[in-house]
């Protein structure tokens, strides 16, 4: 029983994780259908200014603001200067992501070397309780509720708000939406520059227990892939949805076939795709 | 008139590099060494550090060995055996290099071991543990100093069962060739002794999350001795930390290789690794003449502390310049040149040094414990078993 | 007419360069060092494998992330082979294209539904599943650590191949009857069906085109072309391991055809031949050699969005 109830904790503080990096990638690609190769450099950015801003402070909250403030930043850099002109051009999004990707991976070896690191997980949440008979440390128990708190918020922007009325009906129909006479450049950027804070959120939550070190960014963007093809693409409750998937089958797979852990990530995408080719709650594009 | 500018564009990025023949090495020419590292990617800190204690010794000889100029030529091989096998036949082919050392990654050194071999350049292995490069795909042109995978957990299967005591232990070590082969190194000797393993756990390399298997662990308290563990880079972070954060560290003692808990990784693990009793060729607090020297030599240079890779590609330097002067700078004579390499002994800052009859070094293993002295997590030293080789075992 | 134009626009720089251009090509071997000539066959094998890859994504408007899956499985069947005794060239070029298609022929199946960039993800994925597999593999595979110790194969004739002079002008032979294979190929009706779907697939269904099996027939012949340089570069390189299948090579296939521009013949083949020197003058030049290759990719295609073959080809 307690092994269980372990279980499932872990697999849901690795899906919370999961879930901030794919909503922000699928909602840039929902709305925008861009395929941001350089999704994870937001997070490799965020984690180590995140790293830098904690040893200098000694602050999580600032190292939070400034990592995601630098994720930000670079996101409408990115989007308004260099992506903007490849709308709909999927070819060309994949070179510019990917040279994004390049650059930004070997200034941060560049500027912070190559030795792997942890942030220090934020004072007071340090530590394990004991659940159900098994010690558990308390910081996952954050990033679950963190988690959760951003999906329930991301929720009410989407369903509630009238931005998010405007980005859910982008996603549907972008030719409604543009003869709408809404400025359609203003959502892009701002949608694609909450993906980035998103993304740069993960790197400062995750960055206790995932860490930061050269290669982290194609690491995370292959996750991102992965929970976004079995949620759907374009779909928030499919990033949750399907990072709920992959954290706990990821998870249990781990811990009861441990000689198949290499295959316990895409295995269930192969079953999902065989079965629906959109994921779970994604559209078939028209 | 566009088309033409682009054109000669074409033709003058290609002739930046097109007709560079082959110079031909002369006596009294410089000698020529060629290094192959990582400079990117996960393996970058283990390329860079290899780098600068191998730069430091060319440094400490004012880069002069038998009278002969030494030429240090870098190449990044990005831990990539494609990317490794390009830059090894340039260095070889454009540059004309007399020797090549270096090389982190084990498929950089397979994919290199025929060639060299064939172009005759002998190959001085800084890191690449890979043990058949010094068993079964061995050749009289590559050289290690650094370890054979699995070298060092051979004493420590010993060690572990009749110094401290396991008779029963879990194995752990990610799915690669490296963690394979240190597993098989440990159970080798210690089931040779004795010594019972109750289940061999392999996670996949850079996992982010142990806890699965950490979980299973808690069912072992009090079942098993020991967890004898290999984790390196970020895994090692990741499984330290996790390891006390599900509540293991004082339940179920870890016996590990120094890589879990190098000193890169003692202040990100923190208390943590505090305590861990683990084995190494090197110790930083290793109280020896040498390594103090060494240590206070690298210091002043680069302005941070050597490791275990800067002191490998420190003693690579050495090696091949106690070869250069035992043959007088003619490197050019190769089966001389190989002898000599063959023949090289001296006091390294890891202790003495030596190569086994297969060109594999033969080291003392450290003992060391996890401490923390003026607010600095360092591995101090308690013990030792000296003169390992690739194939050691203990007597029973 | 318009053809007339188009083929002196595209004759002109080769009658201009062409002749100096094919002596350098024939001597090179005489002209400079061996690890030129290494360079030169690294590149004609990546130009066969980015131009097979072309045949889905230019020509057929299917963008895949997941190429390298082809190319390393003939890699490893060539690898096999060697090892087992069987050292003849043709033997393994044959068995490299026969499962290059087969694994093709059942990855179709799973990603040809998918559109767009649904498809770049789902080509991935497959293709991480092979490299997987070749990682954990080890007693078959060598896992991480690979197969080493493959040597030049036979070609008979007597030709040694271990030279690699001869190597490099029997990769020249090969890449030749390649590109004419592949230009027949997509000059019949089959080819400008392909352009067809990449236009329109509406219209395409509309006509009573049956495009699903046309993209399926497509995807299995671009995997057996890449089973081509999958083959050849194993043999020269002399091993093979599983970055040989991983997500690094494909996204290389996907950038020379890009750079070097899509829907056209010689567009991927001249992306290779920039990417596979850039790389190389570069990183002799510098350890931030990944951050200017990055800066490059961004301004080359910012500036030539159609990759630079075209801005060639058009002479603006």
């Amino acid at each position: 029983m307690a092994f269980w109830i372990l279980q499932t904790l872990n697999g849901l503080s690795f899906s919370m994780l999961l879930f901030l990096i794919a909503a922000g990638f699928t909602l840039i690609f929902g709305l925008m259908k861009i395929i941001n190769i350089a999704h994870g450099s937001f997070y490799l950015l965020s984690a180590y200014i995140g790293l830098t801003i904690l040893h200098a402070t000694g602050s999580f909250l600032l190292a939070l603001a400034a990592g995601s403030l630098a994720a930000v930043i670079l996101g409408i850099v990115m989007e308004s200067f260099f992506l903007r002109r490849f709308h709909m051009k999927d070819l060309q999004q994949v070179l510019l992501t990917f040279g994004f990707v390049l650059v930004i991976s070997d200034l941060c070896l560049w500027i912070w070397g190559g030795n792997p690191q942890t942030l220090p997980i934020p004072s007071g949440f340090e530590g394990s309780i004991w659940i159900a008979g098994m010690v558990f440390p308390i910081y996952r128990l954050l990033v679950i509720l963190l988690g959760v708190l951003f999906a329930i918020g991301l929720w009410i922007f989407q369903e509630k708000t009238k931005i998010g009325a405007i980005v859910r009906a982008g996603v549907d129909d972008e030719e409604m939406l543009r003869g709408s006479g809404i400025n359609i450049q203003m959502v892009f950027a701002a949608v694609f520059a909450l993906g980035a804070l998103l993304a740069g959120l993960g790197g400062i939550i995750g960055g206790p227990f995932v860490g930061v070190f050269p290669g982290v960014d194609i690491w995370i963007l292959l996750l991102a892939l992965v929970v976004v093809i079995i949620g759907g693409v374009g779909s928030l409750k499919g990033a949750f949805v399907g990072s709920l998937l992959v954290g706990l089958i990821d998870n249990f797979g781990k811990a009861l076939f441990p000689q198949f852990s290499l295959f316990t990530i895409f295995a269930p995408m192969a079953i999902i795709l065989a079965i629906r080719p959109s994921g779970i709650f994604g559209r078939l594009e028209k | 008139m566009k088309k033409l500018i682009y054109v000669a564009l074409g033709g003058i990025f290609l002739s930046l590099f097109a007709f560079e023949g082959p110079m031909p090495a002369k006596a009294a020419e410089p000698i020529k060494i060629g290094f192959l590292a990582p400079y990117v990617g996960v393996y970058t800190k283990l390329g860079t550090d290899m780098r600068d204690g191998f730069k430091l010794y060319l440094d400490e000889i004012k880069n002069k060995a038998a009278g002969r100029e030494i030429l240090f030529l870098d190449e990044d091989t990005e831990a990539k055996p494609e990317v490794g096998t390009t830059k090894t036949r340039k260095l070889v082919e454009k540059d004309n290099v007399s020797v090549l050392a270096g090389i982190v990654h084990s498929g950089v050194a397979y994919a290199v071991r025929d060639y060299v071999t064939e172009k005759k350049v002998p190959l001085v292995i800084c890191n690449a543990g890979a043990a058949k490069l010094t068993t079964d795909e061995r050749s009289p042109y590559v050289f290690r100093v650094s370890f054979a995978n699995g070298q060092q957990d051979l004493a420590a299967g010993w060690y572990g069962y009749a110094k401290l005591g396991i008779k029963k232990a879990i194995v752990m070590a990610p799915d690669y060739s490296a963690g394979h082969e240190k597993a098989d190194g440990f159970m080798k000797t210690f089931k040779f002794m004795g010594g019972q393993v109750g289940e061999e756990i392999y996670p996949p390399l850079e996992t982010p999350d142990y806890a699965p298997y950490l979980a299973k662990l808690v069912n072992y308290v009090g079942k098993v001795d020991r967890v004898w563990a290999f984790f390196a880079g970020s895994d090692a972070i990741r499984f330290v930390t996790q390891y006390q954060q599900y509540g293991l560290k004082d339940k179920l003692k870890l016996w590990t290789i120094g890589d879990t808990v190098d000193e890169t990784f003692l202040p990100s693990q923190k208390d943590a690794a505090l305590g861990i009793e683990n084995y190494l060729h090197y110790a930083f607090t290793l109280d020896t003449p040498e390594n103090k020297r060494f240590i206070k030599a690298y210091e002043k240079k680069y302005n941070y502390d050597p490791g275990q890779f800067s002191e490998q590609g420190y003693v690579g330097a050495k090696t091949i310049v106690k070869a250069i002067e035992m043959v007088k700078g003619k490197i050019e004579d190769k089966d001389a040149f190989l002898k000599a390499l063959r023949s090289v002994k001296f006091e390294a800052p890891r202790g003495p040094f030596k190569f086994d009859d297969y060109q594999n070094v033969i080291e003392n293993v450290y003992m060391r414990r996890v401490e923390k002295k003026d607010g600095k997590y360092l591995n101090v030293v308690f013990d030792n078993v000296p003169d390992v080789s690739q194939f050691w075992m203990p007597k029973k | 007419m318009k053809t007339e134009k188009y083929s002196r626009v595209v004759k002109s720089p080769l009658l201009f360069l062409g002749i100096p251009l094919l002596f350098l090509i024939l001597f090179l071997p005489s002209l400079v060092s061996n690890y030129y000539v290494g360079l030169a066959i690294q590149i004609l094998v990546m130009a066969i494998f980015a131009t097979s890859l072309n045949l889905l994504v230019g020509y057929t408007g299917l963008p895949s992330l997941g190429h390298a899956a082809y190319f390393g499985v003939a890699g490893y069947a060539a690898g096999f082979l060697y090892l087992a005794g069987m050292k003849n060239l043709w033997l393994m070029i044959i068995l490299g294209m026969g499962l290059g298609a087969i694994t093709a022929a059942i990855f179709g199946l799973l990603a040809i539904r998918a559109k767009g960039p649904y498809f770049l993800i789902i080509t991935l994925a497959l293709a991480q599943v092979l490299w997987a597999i070749a990682f954990k593999w080890r007693s078959l595979t060598g896992g991480d650590d690979g197969l080493p110790g493959i040597g030049r194969p036979e070609i008979g004739l007597g030709i040694n191949l271990k030279a690699d002079p001869h190597f490099y002008y029997l990769t020249w032979v090969i890449f030749l009857l390649f590109l004419l294979a592949f230009s027949i190929l997509i000059n019949s009706p089959f080819g400008h069906t392909l352009r067809g779907i990449r236009e329109s697939e509406s219209r395409m269904k509309a006509l009573g085109c049956n495009v699903w099996l046309y993209k399926y027939l497509a995807f299995i012949f671009a995997g057996s072309l890449a089973g081509i340089s999958g083959v050849l570069w194993v043999c020269y390189d002399g091993f093979v391991n599983p970055s040989n299948l991983g997500i690094n090579l494909s996204i290389t296939g996907l950038l020379m055809l890009i750079l070097g521009g899509g829907g056209s013949l010689y567009g991927p083949a001249l992306g290779a031949g920039i990417i596979v020197l850039l790389e190389n003058i570069v990183s002799g030049f510098t350890e931030r050699w990944s951050l200017c290759l990055g800066m490059i990719y961004i301004v080359v295609i910012m500036l030539f969005p159609e990759g630079i073959f075209s801005v060639m080809r058009r002479g603006r």
